[in-house]
């Protein structure tokens, strides 16, 4: 993970020179773009949940098509499609964004071979890839700062972490519970058991909890905003050894991992039911306890990633956010960073 | 007993074999005696007391439906793909020729990209018969259903569909798309009693007409007019031939997805090693393409912590296996 943190390391020199400022920037495959800001055309093939938050529409000259089916993006800009669409992330039409004339085409590390397609067409690109939280949060200040936005970019940054810190506040704390769990296995382990053995026994008491993706065989790895997620709300993720975004393991590798509480990507094809009712799951401890929650099925990739986080936190901790209204903390967080009301369904 | 019968009798039962170190062998470790306690538990007298243990769970539930299901679907790709080939006189004929698994593909992307109501299995399954039912329409149109235009029809027909599929993927957002991805790479991996229930008696009854009718490919391979002279009524024959192993394909790749190379390489091993005469090559071919699917499941899931898609197994296999074919000249390895 630090790592990939470190190739994606940020360092954005700004120097005056005849009145423009040039961000250097290290993508995520490695090049350093430079980009004279402010930018006035923009092309937004990912990280396009920021748009509203960046308020900045005068600057999008184009959006990928997903965009606009963003139900966000729909809500907080009705018109968007008014705004060009130059296809997806696999598949760009790149004569389409030459038409717009960009300054600055902001797209993810996925598709490289587009990438330099786009470049040898004399497009500026910057590649993208947040694999953490604060990998998003450096891209968000990215942005802010290539399209003077900083001052939104921050105001969204700070909501969010604040809901972040109101998880990882409450994670932390121990319930009675929890106490009575450590301390009876601090007690069978030996008498010798000091406070750092059952520091440490208080780290293997941590939840197993795993992310299921596409298919429910597909787990979410050691890398990714995922697994983040899964130790930001207290849990450790069986599949955190393999250093891959996602795997296919076997039923009999889940069933060895026994992980307490399964989450299910929002997008995948299947519910927490088709999982509960099948009889090859049924010595899954999640499985058996019904523990098994599909999540919302929103992008990691914007400033929802902490309700992500906050729904997946109140599934697995019920008892330390019994008192937190779901509804009322995205309300706040759709007016605050989107400027719109809170009107989905989802809520835990 | 002579050397032939022995051959024979091996292939005929390396399925059993392989099935059954195939059982042993697995993430969860079971122990041997645990997997045959398993595998007798409804017979043993204290078999109640396993009810609930998660290693009868791991061997009954997972291992076996699993073993299963790639020998059933391994039967239908290469007892397919020997029939094919007996019927088009062609040794480089898979059971995708006819377009079968274009249609399954765009069946699968649609269901998984516009209507999630829609099974996968079914969709699949429907579209893989309907783009066979219209190569065979198309190459009709041209008066008697002959090799050739039929086979140019699979080929346009695939080329269609891998199209339309292609469309899919570019409309469909990019949580479906690995959806769709993950199905056309083909695994065992989600196999269960149910799935096997509804396409495993589904595939057996659909080879039974290429099973009973077997000795009739040899004379279709002699060719057209020869078999005509001979009294076989070809049209028919060979559309039953083609009916069958389009169902049992259909259906394989419902519940696997698309396991390329399979229906292509055993017939031509086990033609290597028995010889051309479809009335021993057909069951033989079967059954190697149980053991070598049961093999190549086996080691798609035990091989690495994770599971590496059946379809690439089969695929690393079965390319250079192509390639060596081709080297060696296609009527040479077709046995006449």
């Amino acid at each position: 993970m630090y790592q990939v943190i470190l190739l994606f390391f940020i360092f954005i020199t700004a120097t005056a020179a005849h009145g423009e400022t040039v961000v250097k920037y290290t993508d995520r495959l490695n090049r350093t773009v430079e980009i004279n800001t402010p930018v006035q055309r923009v092309v937004f093939i990912q990280m396009y949940e920021l748009l509203p938050a960046l308020d900045a529409w005068e600057k999008v000259a184009g959006v990928a098509e997903y965009a606009r089916r963003n139900e966000v993006i729909r809500a907080a800009k009705p018109d968007i499609d008014t705004v060009p669409s130059v296809g997806n992330g696999w598949n760009i039409n790149v004569e389409a964004i030459m038409k717009l004339e960009p300054d600055l085409v902001i797209t993810w590390a996925a598709a490289p071979k587009s990438i330099s397609f786009m470049e040898e067409k004399g497009l500026k690109t910057v590649a993208v890839y947040p694999e953490s939280i604060s990998e998003l949060y450096e891209v968000m200040q990215l942005l802010g700062r290539l399209l003077s936005s900083e001052e939104n970019m921050e105001a969204a940054k700070a909501e969010m972490e604040k809901i972040f810190s109101l998880i990882r506040d409450r994670v932390s704390r121990r319930t009675n519970h929890d106490r009575a769990s450590i301390q009876a296995d601090s007690d069978r382990v030996s008498i010798q058991t000091d406070s750092d053995r059952a520091s440490t026994r208080a780290e293997e008491k941590k939840r197993k909890m795993l992310y299921l993706t596409g298919q429910p065989n597909n787990v979410s790895c050691a890398l990714g905003v995922n697994n983040d997620l899964l130790n930001l709300i207290g849990g450790v993720n069986p599949a955190g050894g393999i250093q891959e975004r996602s795997t296919l393991v076997s039923l009999e590798q889940i069933v060895i991992w026994n992980p307490e509480v399964i989450f299910i990507w929002g997008n995948a094809g299947y519910t927490a039911e088709d999982l509960i009712d099948n009889m090859q799951w049924r010595h899954i401890r999640a499985i058996r306890e019904k523990r098994v929650y599909k999540l919302p099925d929103w992008t990691t990739w914007g400033p929802r990633l902490p309700l992500i986080a906050l729904y997946m936190a109140k599934k697995a901790s019920p008892e330390k956010f019994s008192d937190i209204d779901f509804s009322e903390v995205a309300d706040r967080l759709y007016q605050k960073v989107f400027h719109i009301p809170y009107q989905s369904e989802e809520a835990p | 007993m002579t050397r032939k019968t022995v051959i024979h009798a091996l292939v005929l039962t390396s399925p059993l074999f392989i099935a059954s170190a195939s059982l042993f062998i697995g993430a969860y470790g079971v122990s041997p005696l645990m997997v045959v306690r398993s595998l007798l538990y409804e017979l043993l007298p204290y078999g109640s007391a396993m009810a609930d243990l998660p290693e009868k769970s791991i061997i009954l539930d997972i291992r076996v439906p699993r073993v299963l299901l790639a020998a059933i679907v391994g039967v239908a790709l290469s007892g397919s793909g020997v029939t094919l080939q007996g019927v088009f006189r062609n040794p480089l004929v898979d059971p995708f020729i006819l377009g079968l698994s274009a249609g399954a593909a765009f069946g699968c992307a649609i269901s998984i990209g516009f209507f999630p109501a829609l099974p996968v299995q079914l969709s699949a399954f429907l579209f893989s018969i309907g783009s066979v039912l219209l190569a065979y329409n198309i190459a009709r149109s041209q008066g008697e259903v002959s090799r050739l235009p039929l086979i140019l029809s699979g080929v346009i027909i695939s080329a269609f569909f891998t199209a339309l599929t292609s469309i899919v993927k570019f409309l469909v957002d990019p949580h479906k798309l690995q959806n769709i991805v993950f199905w056309l790479m083909g695994s065992f991996s989600l196999a269960d009693w149910h799935t096997i229930s509804v396409s495993g008696v589904g595939i057996l009854i659909a080879l039974c007409p290429v099973y009973l009718m077997r000795w009739r490919l040899n004379v279709l391979s002699m060719g057209e007019d020869e078999a005509k002279l001979l009294g076989i009524n070809v049209m028919r024959d060979r559309l039953i031939f083609v009916v069958s192993s389009t169902i049992a394909v259909s259906l394989a790749v419902s519940v696997s997805g698309i396991i390329g190379w399979v229906g292509l390489m055993v017939p031509h091993l086990v033609r290597m090693i028995t010889g051309p005469d479809h009335r021993t090559l057909v069951p033989l071919s079967m059954a190697a393409g149980a053991a070598f699917m049961i093999f190549a499941d086996t080691v798609a899931r035990s091989i690495t912590t994770y599971e590496i898609p059946v379809g690439i197994i089969t695929a690393i296999s079965g390319a250079p296996f192509f390639i060596y074919l081709m080297k060696k000249g296609g009527k040479e390895s077709w046995g006449r």
